[in-house]
Formats: structure tokens, sequence, C-alpha cells
């Protein structure tokens, strides 16, 4: 396996009608935490803990929920808050 | 974005939780509306966590439906407006609902899950950082909504013990598929809080 980030339960519901600028801004910081994660867990599939903690991050004047399941090598991002227009 | 499609592939070093494999616990519930109790182990995931999410009874059995990318969140779809619910839980809290400002959860938080107080502490003093950085608030509204959530889960039991068995499963079960499984629970109860509080 290699690390890699999703949106869980799909990219469709957990974007819908959020703006393509600011999900451009949640791609490049998941793709910071995927990074993040890699050199944090190094192999994932050896991982023993009880589960990661749901953390979030601001982005382009919104935010994201975000978790890391290291088992998966996979950062999944769950909740987007668009900025306030 | 990278998704995945891992299929049933066997993880490289099964492990699994106390007791030898997965918890498998809880077989037989009790329906919340209903009263009756009910037996299903087709997927091998928390029939409990599906009775929080109120969509028990949608339960789909249909091998291609639960071998789609889609078939979890197809779980959770409102069977008449296609909306997804909101944890259905018993009724029993461990407290009311706290005011949406940091003293309010920051107490809350103090009583459903104590150990995680440093984090918040820690999270208030970036978000109030970023605040001032970003000359606006909503660093500061990211914080509230965030840890509101985070007390919504906490403060009821069973949504709790639904949450963190499914962030351990999805860390622990015998597959990949399984992981999934459990780590879409895990995104599914966070949104059902989020959207309970900040909806």
């Amino acid at each position: 396996m290699s690390w890699s980030w999703e949106y869980l339960p799909s990219e469709e519901y957990v974007t819908k009608g959020a703006p393509t600028d600011f999900l451009a801004a949640v791609s490049v910081k998941a793709d910071e935490l995927v990074r993040a994660a890699e050199a944090q867990y190094l192999d994932g599939t050896t991982y023993e803990g009880a589960g990661e903690a749901m953390r979030y991050l601001d982005v382009a004047g919104g935010s994201f929920a975000y978790y890391v399941v290291p088992r998966l090598e996979l950062v999944v991002v769950c909740q987007v808050t668009s900025p306030l227009m | 974005m990278a998704s995945t499609a891992r299929g049933q592939t066997p993880l490289p070093r099964p492990r699994s939780g106390p007791g030898g494999k997965p918890s498998r616990a809880v077989r037989e519930i009790q329906h919340p509306q209903s009263g009756t109790a009910q037996q299903d182990d087709t997927f091998g995931i928390d029939d409990r966590a599906l009775v929080l999410l109120g969509k028990r009874g949608r339960l789909n059995t249909d091998r291609n439906e639960r071998d789609s990318p889609h078939w979890a969140s197809n779980l959770f779809e409102d069977e008449r407006s296609g909306a997804v619910s909101q944890p259905v839980h018993d009724g029993s809290e461990l407290i009311p609902r706290p005011e949406k400002t940091p003293a309010a959860l920051k107490a809350a938080l103090a009583v459903v899950a104590a150990d995680r107080l440093p984090e918040m502490l820690e999270g208030q003093t970036r978000a109030m950082a970023e605040a001032i950085k970003s000359g606006g608030i909503s660093p500061l509204q990211a914080f509230i909504a965030h840890w509101a959530a985070v007390v919504e889960i906490e403060r009821r039991p069973d949504t709790s013990e639904a949450y963190h068995r499914s962030n351990y499963l999805a860390n622990h079960s015998e597959t990949i598929d399984e992981c999934r499984q459990h780590a879409t629970i895990v995104a599914e109860l966070y949104r059902s809080a989020f959207a309970a509080v900040n909806g």
C-alpha cells in the first residue's frame, strides 16, 4: 500500500456545493497531510494504536475535518466547511 | 487526490482485536423505534452503529451493492427524502448539549472526554493566532464548530461507543474492505454530529 487521501463517504457527498477554488486549497492541504502521515507512520500496516482522533484544518477562509487511518495508509477528509461568501 | 481500489486483498499482517478477532459482540439489538430485537451478521459491521444512524432497516443485503464503492454511504441515505439522517440514540446523555462557546465546550469536554482537553486548549490558542493573522473570525468559528461536534459525539454514550469502536476497527479489521467500512462509519458519525450542532 501507499499513502493517499480520499473523501469519505464519497467526494460528491462531502464536497457538494463547495466552491472549486476552496476545494483546490483543500486538496493541496490534504496532499500535505498525506506526506506528514507517511513520515510519521512509515509503515501504516504495522499500526497498533486504537485509532487516530478527528482533527480539522483552516484553509482558504474555510475549514475541513480529517482523520488518519494508518492501517489503510489513508487520510480521510469527511467534512468541508466553505468560506462565508 | 488518489482514490483507492483495494478490493478484498488481505492485509499483509492481519491483526486482531481483543480476543483474537474483531469484536462482533453486538449481534442482537433492540430497535429504538419498534422495540424488537434484530439480528444481522451480514456485513460484519456494527449493527448498533447502523441503528444509531437510524438506518438499520435500510440495510441492503444485495451482494453487488455491498461491493459498490458507495455501498456504505447508501446505508445512510434516507429512504424517503434522500437526506442524511441524524444519529438516533437511546436517549441517554452524560450531559445536555452545551452552548457553542469556548468556555461551555471546554467544561463539557472535561466531563465527556477529559483526555482531549490539552488538544482543545492548544487548538484554541492556534485558532486565536490564525484569527489575528487573517484578520477574520473564521478560524475561531472552525474551532467552535469542530469541538461542538466532538462533544456532541462524546456526550452520548451509545454514539461515542459506536464512533470509537469503528475507529478502532478501521485499523484492526482483517480485510481492507472491512477497514474501509468502519472508516466510513466514523466519517458519517462525525458528519451527523457536526450537522446536528452546526447545521
